[in-house]
């Protein structure tokens, strides 16, 4: 990120500002007062301005304040490396329901939502004669609003047909405008520090306190505790509330549990990291964790695990380089394992997907081929006698032109060519001294399951689904692939009075 | 350059009370035209003028300015309380209605009041008096980022002596509005500036009475740089001007290291922003073995309670300034350079 | 209260913003996107960044493009994590508009950390002084503030847009699959969807501010969602919504306040409280989906169903006493059926008007009228329970409840005597009584 900046900055950046990384103190107090020194020399004249204008060259950390980061020897980087750690797990792991929900903004819809409580929790403690800025009453209102919130998404969602985003919508947009409201009302309200209300309550990620961070550690293990014994009802929950309701489980109550959760680990979060990272923690890790595997439990962890990591190598970073906002920087290694995990996920990844789409793709086109090649075998039109009706005795001793496989499907004859000498590779297929091909004992016994798959299931569709003959072809050559042995067992039992056992059994169209 | 030029056109009264939509929207068109062509010279309107006139102004300093020139001739409407940050200032109905309605109007300039001045400046084009006050500040003289030419830093208020350079704006404006009262306003700006001066001096002295080293002030965000550069004492903000401006880790590591090597015994939180970050530089230098503490609440972007001495211009400037000379050791009053403040440690 | 010209401008520039955006908004709500408008709310600020370190400029006009251009990237990168990673939409929103603003707060923190660029600070417009007469302009001969034009440009584009493409819009919103189908591009439908949103949203952002768009994108559509199934009368009616919200917003913003002496809030904000506070009406009050008719159905529903039970307790005190009629007190009806007793008392009262009981000595005997109807319903229960013991083999003990809620389904009944070959008696060897007095 640091490199956006513009060639032209780096030109202008004070030297005097660039400090050494070895001796780091002494050289960042120095450069300080050298640089003070040169504006208080010439207070009138000097139009540079801001004194501490970036410096915003990149320059590579060196090792000794790399360990100095890596093993938080600073106070504010091993309190800030905590609590984002922490919050990383607990986010990522109630991010994971949240996320098979579908109700991932939740924590945007209550950040807004926390605000009229922000505004009526100010105008409460002005009128009962308090310092209106008073953090923890702030914080109460904030948090109430935001139950309330979470009540209003929850009682739309129940009672209307209404779905979880427009719920969230909703709350989010019109307590948002009610906060306006409020707080221009208090912009006229007799007394003072009503500025930066808004934004008062809103933390940031590189000031966390102690407290803070011994708040997350506990919000994190609650939690923790919550999901672990609540474990199986979430699952159910999550995947099928439908069959939940109906077995008895009390839904709505689950669902006001998971809620409670999202909204303490919102509250907290805003107040110490702030709105970006709070949203971005509840959703992302939890995306992330999505393409590696399918299994909730397996899933929940990842997440936590994606959240720590970032939640660490964010903290790192923006100890690493001048200048790096904490929290966004948190969000981007976030988005970041999100894009390394869509594109290599094992389980759902762009790559994964891509290649099993395309290993597929090969399977059904080698099928293609042997049935091309076994339908030629059979059509007659090779006068040996070495094919015997449905037995393949000696296959290779017939050989088939290449040509007369191109009309049989809609392939290009480079494609047919591809197939083929996959083909031949797998040591299915024959190529022989003419270029003409023949079936290898391996490659005729496939060929024969293939075409046995095929037009078993061709009659199957025929007999039982009521399906045009003309439109069979189609649909089986989409659904052989994927015929197990025990379906075709029973589909041989289904339509045993038809055909004799093991055999492979004409095609329905007629020869 | 053309927006910070005094303006000379008076607008005619806009007294429309259409209720009815549709009536109201056919009338609108018509009432557009008619208030181009009628910009008359400044003498007529003077010859008509009832006082008080009608003067509105945006934040709470400029407002302080305007109320001491004026005196009883004027009413002068601060839209943004004292309480209020005017980067996000948003105007309300009865806002633009004061506006609509208002003979004269100040606001402070440099983008401070973000999209406001743009709707100002607009007003302005279409006749209004409207008058930016830092209009009259060499350019030279403020302070703009190397990499941004002319997006100055809007936090001119900070230095007094350029502050009260911008008396003269208003006064200048109210003497082309109101010629007969002229001298009155010139001698009450006299008055104003000599006041200023003297709060100049005063917060001079009290910032170098602080023992050189400690002649640092560490505060939550960057709004001090003109109040650093007036009276030699070096500034750290934690995060940038802007409200969405976030710091890093490194920031806060490297502040909290200058804080423990040159064992400086105060940092500053500001009313307008949250005080964690500066919190956050306690408990780091804590943790290396150096107690600082909070020196006080600064007031930035916003003045203290309204009709209190720190809801003032001045007040504000002084309790800054003893607040931090205090805090970091310099001498000065407890009570400030009249004695007025209330005295509250925050 | 002062009328000005423009309290005037003001609905009417808040009324074409929200039919503006109430026309995708209803289309976003049913592809389960109404979030968009905050989304891209959130994602301006590198927009801004970017414009600004290009032009070094903060004028309207390039904080304008620079947030428009990346609105419409938000767009499409939600829809290409939406489509790559197979990822839920709420969750690709979330995805990228924490990612974009992450990068435009860095950005500013790198670069440009001494100007101030908050979009409240440099993009959003007020409402409130939107419509003031120095913010008119002339444009084809009409005279009118910027933000007339504007938003009524926005609103003009996306009526067009939307009426000759309704079809496709309609399809590949109910069904993407259908709409391949017919040959209609639902991607790109959806692409059209999203630039018409992004490009509506800046537009409005920069004349009015960032919430009264969030809430005109997704309260009026969801307000008339309640209310209909058909998409065009659902965009008819958010339109109409917006609007009354418009109106009554502005119109709150400038009474309401004073009752409490303060002088008056924000107009936007309160537009957006008036179209929370008509959904809550519409969820209240909607005569099909509304809470209230759906509460007054479940009442009338159980009443019924408690008037039924009534005259079945009645008729088996008659069976059981072997007396005609038998007379039980109200207190140990409302034992026996487990209701409320007040519930109880308008059921008797219910009962007693239509003639099928009346007043006893000690409390309340069946007349004839009601007791043939009573005999209809044991008979009813009865055959229930002989059907759930026959076909579904419950136990004894369990047929009661079931059959107590299918008793009240009079006309099955029949089918269910012809299907168990009327039976005599019940599982539990009572008399299941004939259909006709007897």
């Amino acid at each position: 990120m640091a490199r956006i900046n513009t060639s032209r900055s780096r030109l202008r950046s004070f030297t005097a500002r660039r400090p050494k990384r070895g001796a780091l103190v002494i050289a960042a107090a120095l450069s300080m007062s050298a640089f003070t020194a040169e504006i208080a020399a010439a207070p009138m004249q000097n139009p540079k301005g801001g004194h501490s204008i970036a410096d915003t060259g990149f320059t590579w950390p060196t090792v000794e304040q790399t360990v100095r980061v890596l093993t938080l020897r600073d106070y504010n980087t091993r309190i800030v490396v905590m609590g984002v750690t922490c919050l990383g797990l607990a986010s990522g792991t109630v991010g994971t329901f949240l996320l098979l929900r579908k109700r991932s903004l939740t924590a945007d819809a209550l950040s807004h939502a926390a605000l009229p409580g922000i505004g009526l929790a100010f105008i409460t403690l002005v009128l009962l004669g308090q310092d209106g800025k008073h953090l923890p009453g702030l914080l109460a209102g904030a948090f109430i609003a935001g139950c309330l919130g979470v009540g209003c998404i929850l009682i739309i969602r129940h009672t209307t047909r209404l779905k979880d985003d427009a719920a969230l919508g909703i709350v989010l947009s019109v307590s948002f405008g009610l906060g306006v409201v409020l707080l221009t009302i208090i912009q006229q309200m007799p007394v003072g520090g009503q500025a930066g209300l808004q934004r008062f309550v809103i933390g940031r990620a590189a000031s966390m306190g102690a407290r803070d961070a011994w708040v997350i550690l506990i919000c994190a293990a609650a939690v923790i505790v919550v999901c672990a014994a609540l474990f199986k009802e979430l699952q159910l929950l999550c995947f099928d509330q439908g069959y939940a309701g109906a077995q008895g489980w009390p839904v709505i109550r689950l669902d006001v549990i998971l809620m409670a959760l999202v909204t303490m680990v919102t509250v907290i979060a805003l107040q110490s990291v702030g709105l970006v990272l709070a949203v971005a923690m509840l959703i992302i890790p939890a995306a992330a964790a999505r393409f590696w595997t399918d299994q909730l439990m397996r899933m929940t962890l990842t997440a936590a695990l994606i959240g720590m990591v970032s939640g660490y190598l964010g903290a790192v970073i923006s100890a690493l380089q001048p200048r790096m906002p904490t929290g966004p920087v948190i969000v981007l290694v976030c988005a970041a394992g999100f894009g390394v995990s869509m594109v290599a996920g094992i389980r759902r990844g762009m790559v994964v997907r891509v290649w099993r789409h395309w290993q597929l793709n090969n399977r059904v086109a080698m099928q293609h081929l042997l049935r091309a090649m076994f339908e030629q075998y059979e059509s007659g039109t090779t006068p040996d006698r070495a094919f015997d009706g449905a037995r393949m005795i000696q296959p290779r001793r017939i050989k088939v032109q290449f040509d007369k496989l191109l009309p049989k499907r809609s392939w290009t004859a480079a494609e047919l060519r591809g197939i083929a000498a996959t083909a031949v590779r797998r040591g299915l297929i024959h190529r022989n001294d003419d270029n003409s091909l023949s079936l290898t004992d391996a490659g005729g016994a496939q060929a024969r399951r293939v075409v046995r798959n095929h037009r078993l299931w061709e009659t199957y569709l025929i007999h039982y689904a009521d399906i045009a003959p003309s439109h069979v072809d189609r649909d089986a050559d989409q659904i052989e692939h994927v015929l197990g042995r025990d379906m075709v067992d029973r589909l041989e039992r289904l339509l045993s009075e038809q055909l004799p056992p093991r055999t492979v059994p004409p095609s329905p169209h007629g020869a | 350059m053309s927006t910070r030029r005094p303006r000379c056109f008076v607008r005619p009264p806009a007294r429309l009370c259409g209720c009815a939509l549709l009536a109201a929207l056919v009338f609108s068109t018509g009432c557009g035209e008619d208030e181009s062509s009628a910009t008359a010279p400044s003498g007529a309107a003077a010859a008509l003028l009832q006082y008080p006139y009608t003067i509105v102004t945006t934040t709470g300093m400029v407002t302080d300015i305007v109320r001491q020139v004026a005196s009883d001739k004027a009413t002068v409407i601060g839209l943004l309380g004292e309480g209020v940050d005017p980067h996000l200032y948003k105007p309300t109905r009865a806002d633009v209605a004061k506006i609509i309605n208002a003979d004269l109007i100040f606001y402070s300039g440099l983008m401070l009041e973000g999209r406001m001045s743009d709707t100002f400046t607009k007003a302005g084009n279409r006749g209004s008096k409207v008058y930016p006050v830092t209009q009259i500040i060499d350019e030279k003289y403020l302070l703009e980022p190397p990499d941004f030419r002319g997006h100055w830093d809007p936090h001119v208020w900070m230095d007094v002596s350029a502050w009260s350079q911008c008396v003269q704006v208003v006064a200048d404006a109210l003497g082309d509005f109101d010629p007969s009262n002229a001298t009155t306003y010139q001698a009450n700006a006299t008055v104003y500036v000599a006041k200023l001066d003297g709060l100049h001096a005063y917060v001079t002295k009290v910032i170098a009475s602080i023992p050189e080293q400690q002649r640092v002030l560490i505060t939550a965000h960057d709004a001090f740089n003109y109040f650093s550069r007036a009276y030699g004492i070096r500034v750290m903000g934690v995060q940038g001007i802007s409200t969405e401006s976030e710091a890093g880790l490194d920031d806060i590591n490297r502040i909290v290291d200058f804080i423990v090597s040159d064992q400086i015994s105060a940092v500053f939180v500001e009313s307008s922003v949250s005080d964690k970050n500066v919190k956050a530089l306690i408990e780091g230098a804590d943790a290396q073995g150096h107690a600082a503490t909070i020196g006080g609440e600064l007031f930035s972007d916003a003045m203290g309670a309204p009709r209190t001495y720190e809801g003032t211009y001045m007040g504000m400037l002084d309790h800054n300034a003893t607040t931090i000379a205090r805090a970091l050791g310099g001498k000065a009053p407890p009570r400030g350079m009249n004695g007025k403040l209330s005295g509250k440690s925050h | 209260m002062n009328w000005l010209i423009s309290d005037t401008w003001t609905i009417v520039i808040g009324s074409l913003c929200a039919v503006a955006c109430a026309l995708p908004g209803a289309l976003l709500v049913l592809r389960r996107m109404s979030m968009m408008g905050d989304a891209i709310s959130h994602t301006v600020l590198p927009g801004l960044a970017i414009a600004f370190l290009l032009t070094h400029s903060r004028a309207p006009l390039a904080m304008f493009i620079g947030a428009a251009v990346i609105g419409v990237a938000t767009a499409f990168f939600i829809q290409g994590v939406q489509k790559l990673g197979k990822t839920e939409s709420g969750a690709s929103m979330g995805i990228v508009f924490t990612t974009l603003f992450a990068v435009g707060l860095v950005l500013m923190r790198q670069a440009v950390d001494h100007v101030d660029i908050d979009p409240d600070c440099v993009l959003y417009g007020a409402i409130e002084t939107a419509g003031t007469t120095w913010q008119y302009i002339t444009l084809l001969g009409v005279t009118a503030p910027r933000a007339v034009f504007v938003n009524g440009g926005a609103m003009v584009v996306n009526l067009v847009l939307i009426a000759l493409l309704y079809k496709e819009f309609k399809i590949s919103a109910f069904d993407p699959a259908l709409a391949t189908t017919l040959g209609i591009s639902a991607t790109l439908m959806h692409y059209l969807l999203m630039t018409m949103t992004a490009a509506t949203a800046v537009a409005a952002f920069e004349s009015v501010g960032s919430i009264l768009v969030i809430a005109m994108f997704i309260v009026p559509p969801a307000t008339a969602y309640l209310l209909t199934d058909r998409l065009a009368v659902m965009m008819v009616l958010s339109a109409v919504f917006g609007v009354l919200a418009a109106v009554f917003g502005h119109v709150a913003a400038i009474i309401v306040p004073p009752w409490f002496g303060f002088e008056g809030t924000s107009t936007a904000g309160m537009m957006a409280v008036v179209a929370g506070l008509l959904f809550a009406l519409v969820w209240l009050a909607s005569p099909r989906y509304g809470v209230l008719a759906r509460m007054y159905h479940r009442l009338v529903m159980s009443m019924h169903v408690l008037c039924e039970d009534v005259m079945g307790l009645l008729y088996r005190l008659e069976e059981l006493t072997d007396t005609q009629p038998a007379t039980m007190p109200v207190a140990d009806m409302t034992q026996a059926l487990v209701a409320r007793a007040w519930l109880v008392r308008r059921a008797l009262g219910s009962l007693g008007r239509q003639r099928m009981i009346r007043r006893g000595d000690l409390g309340y005997v069946l007349t004839d009228a009601g007791r043939d109807q009573a005999r209809q319903l044991v008979r009813s229960h009865r055959l229930w329970e002989s059907y759930l013991a026959h076909y579904l083999r419950l136990p004894a003990d369990h047929l009661h409840d079931p059959a107590n809620r299918l008793e009240h389904a009079h006309e099955l009944a029949d089918k269910v005597d012809v299907a168990l070959g009327r039976p005599e008696t019940d599982p539990q060897g009572k008399t299941i009584p004939s259909r006709d007095n007897q």
